[in-house]
């Protein structure tokens, strides 16, 4: 019932651009994955390829064990929920759910006006499958709570009510896998939270293989099992949220995961000096130090203390600053720090409200220090370098 | 009480400014359309002629005179014959060659300026090119059809033939301009209802066709119809042109014109383009009606 997806070298393209390069992957069943990045990267392209909606120029996809290249979209018995959910605006919401079932239950005929009423004076068979459909469609509103909607048109719905009506034509006829095309961007901010919350129940609850794509990283984290990044037609690194989070894969990846992104600084080599950096003396010499690019640091990992009094000493590096701009964020607070150093270099700290006895203002002469096990290493390309060999005390 | 009356002083004031600005327009209102329709009202229950130095008030006798009138009758039901031959082809065609052409991607704006050449080129000019064409002698539609051994028809002197003919040209005419209207429409449906469509199993022609092209296509067939049926009601020019109303071809409009400016029986032609004129209103008040009662789909 419900089946994996597999992708195999696939690759796509527009002219002479290459919109999905080489791409691999595999959602288990009854996984939650994501496809994050940003627009135009490519994985609303990938989501219909695997619709079948688009074609694509080599590779393989496969759903559950079958090669699915040449199968037309409704015989790859997967649903889709679109962004704009499409529904159909001359039908009511409990004809556009009945519409899937209308269309696999009955033959050609059948299923159309008068011609299919017609028919239907000479059996009782399309009777009885009228009447199982509408029997499984009121079910299916009751459990979505949308029973009070079924007779309105889709212009008289609520975006959220919308997209429940379209989660409802997706579940409706029971696929081996659900494809979602940023089903939430449309609501509000709130409605979006709440809408996200239930879609995970749901994904709980049927247990089915989501493939879920959306350009917000907070979606794609809190909703998956596996989030998988994609920049330029290419899937740049596939893994939990925690490890996308705790060792991107890349600079790329490192910038777009998480809020506030990640601190990126440049080391531009100055014969062994690092712009002034206490660094080069804890990266062990015989590595090969000018492979390393970029250091990354985690806005939560930047400790803050006042001018003046050292930080711990288990803070390996400890740089003066002052506050540029403070943002209340609630149970934290964001600052923008200015180095003293480093040629005036701006980070992202990020301070539980809970620890700060009063909050600095702008302005405010400070000490931001990290310890180096906390940082990313990043080599000329952008790949992630191990850190932790590398580091010595 | 004085800013009782001062408030009571300024609603006068406004009230004479809002007058004063609506004047200009009321005024042209009344003398572009009220007054010329009056005008016909009035013309219409006398039996004033042309040139005629006195006339007589008739009261409705004009219009008893056009149940009688068998020219009147025979126009009637030949404008209502080329209605119901011209409407449901037009917009059946219009629609057909839209779907067509919509599918096309480069070859679609060619499609689309030959189609269109009928409405913007002159009937008038056009005519000449039919009467050749139909020429029971020398056309060549003639010629293939005796060279198959079928006997040779006057499309334009055959009663039987004339109104069925003129609705062809009449076709000819209009169908580009309702391709144009389906074209209009057809692009404004959204692609994903197609590719949701697909995935639930509706991606046949037949399906797409019933689920989603033609009950889209509502609000623009209504249009169509209605346009349609009021373009095909005016109907005047193939008959000026082709036959002037001989072998039984009169229409509304034609009837009209012969009544008012050959016999120059002002009177009675006032009385049928009030006949006219009260079947376009018909027409045009269903029109607003059903567009009014919500066709189209946000």
């Amino acid at each position: 019932m419900t089946a994996s997806i597999k992708l195999h070298s696939l690759t796509k393209r527009y002219g002479s651009q290459l919109v999905l390069d080489n791409i691999n992957l595999e959602v288990h069943p009854g996984e939650f994955v994501s496809l994050v990045g940003p627009s135009g990267c490519g994985k609303s392209t990938l989501l219909r390829v695997i619709a079948g909606l688009t074609n694509f120029d080599a590779g393989e996809v496969f759903i559950g064990d079958r090669q699915v290249n040449e199968v037309p979209p409704k015989k790859r018995n997967i649903a889709m929920v679109f962004q704009n959910y499409a529904l159909y605006p001359h039908m009511t919401v409990a004809e556009n759910i009945a519409t899937p079932l209308l269309m696999s239950r009955l033959g050609l005929l059948q299923r159309q006006p008068f011609v299919g009423a017609l028919l239907g004076v000479f059996s009782t068979q399309r009777k009885n499958i009228l009447a199982q459909i509408q029997t499984e469609v009121t079910n299916l509103c009751a459990s979505l709570q949308i029973s009070n909607l079924v007779q309105r048109k889709p212009a008289q719905l609520s975006g959220g009510q919308r997209q429940r009506v379209a989660l409802a034509r997706a579940m409706v006829r029971h696929p081996d896998a659900f494809l979602m095309d940023e089903p939430l961007s449309n609501l509000d901010a709130k409605l979006r939270i709440q809408v996200r919350d239930e879609l995970a129940d749901l994904h709980q609850r049927i247990g089915s293989t989501f493939l879920y794509v959306t350009h917000d990283q907070t979606e794609a984290l809190t909703l998956s099992n596996r989030v998988a990044v994609m920049n330029q037609g290419q899937i740049l690194q596939i893994g939990t949220p925690s490890e996308l989070y705790e060792s991107p894969a890349n600079l790329t990846v490192a910038k777009f995961i998480g809020t506030p992104s990640m601190n990126i600084l440049p080391l531009a080599l100055e014969g062994a000096q690092v712009m002034g950096l206490p660094l080069t003396t804890r990266i062990k010499p015989d590595q090969s130090q000018l492979a390393i690019k970029h250091i990354g640091i985690r806005p939560e990992h930047l400790l803050m203390g006042s001018s003046g009094h050292a930080l711990p000493s288990e803070i390996d590096v400890q740089l003066e600053a002052t506050v540029h701009r403070a943002e209340h964020h609630g149970a934290e607070w964001i600052y923008i720090l200015k180095l003293t150093q480093w040629q005036g270099t701006l980070l992202t700290a990020r301070v539980s409200a809970q620890k700060m006895s009063k909050p600095l203002a702008s302005g405010t002469e400070v000490l931001v220090g990290w310890r180096l096990a906390d940082l990313h290493l990043f080599d000329q390309l952008g790949s992630r370098v191990s850190a932790s060999p590398l580091l010595i005390r | 009480m004085l800013k009782l009356n001062q408030a009571n002083h300024q609603a006068k004031n406004e009230n004479i400014l809002g007058w004063a600005l609506a004047l200009p327009a009321s005024f042209l209102l009344v003398m572009l359309y009220l007054l010329p329709i009056t005008w016909v009202i009035l013309m219409s229950l006398t039996n004033y002629e042309l040139g005629a130095i006195s006339f007589d008030w008739v009261g409705l006798r004009n219009f008893s005179k056009a149940l009688e009138d068998e020219v009147f009758l025979r126009s009637f039901r030949n404008t209502f014959l080329y209605v119901a031959l011209v409407l449901p082809s037009s917009i059946f065609l219009g629609l057909g060659i839209a779907i067509l052409i919509h599918a096309r991607k480069r070859t679609r704006s060619i499609y689309e300026v030959i189609y269109f050449l009928p409405v913007t080129s002159t009937l008038i000019a056009m005519a000449t090119v039919f009467q050749f064409l139909l020429h029971p002698k020398l056309g060549p539609v003639n010629y293939l059809l005796t060279s198959i051994g079928i006997e040779a028809i006057s499309f334009i002197s055959d009663p039987q033939w004339v109104i069925p003919t003129l609705s062809v040209i009449g076709l000819w005419q209009l169908v580009g301009f309702n391709m144009i209207l389906f074209l209009a429409g057809l692009s404004s449906i959204p692609e994903e209802l197609y590719e949701a469509a697909a995935l639930d199993g509706a991606n046949g022609p037949i399906d797409r066709f019933i689920r989603i092209t033609w009950p889209m296509l509502g609000p623009t067939t209504l249009f169509v119809m209605v346009t349609s049926c009021i373009t095909s009601f005016k109907v005047f020019d193939t008959v000026a042109t082709l036959t002037q109303g001989k072998s039984g071809s009169e229409v509304l409009l034609y009837a009209l014109y012969l009544e008012g400016f050959q016999y120059f029986k002002m009177g009675y032609a006032a009385a049928l383009t009030l006949v006219f004129l009260f079947f376009i209103l018909i027409l045009s008040i269903v029109q607003s009606r059903l567009i009014e009662k919500k066709v189209h789909y946000v």
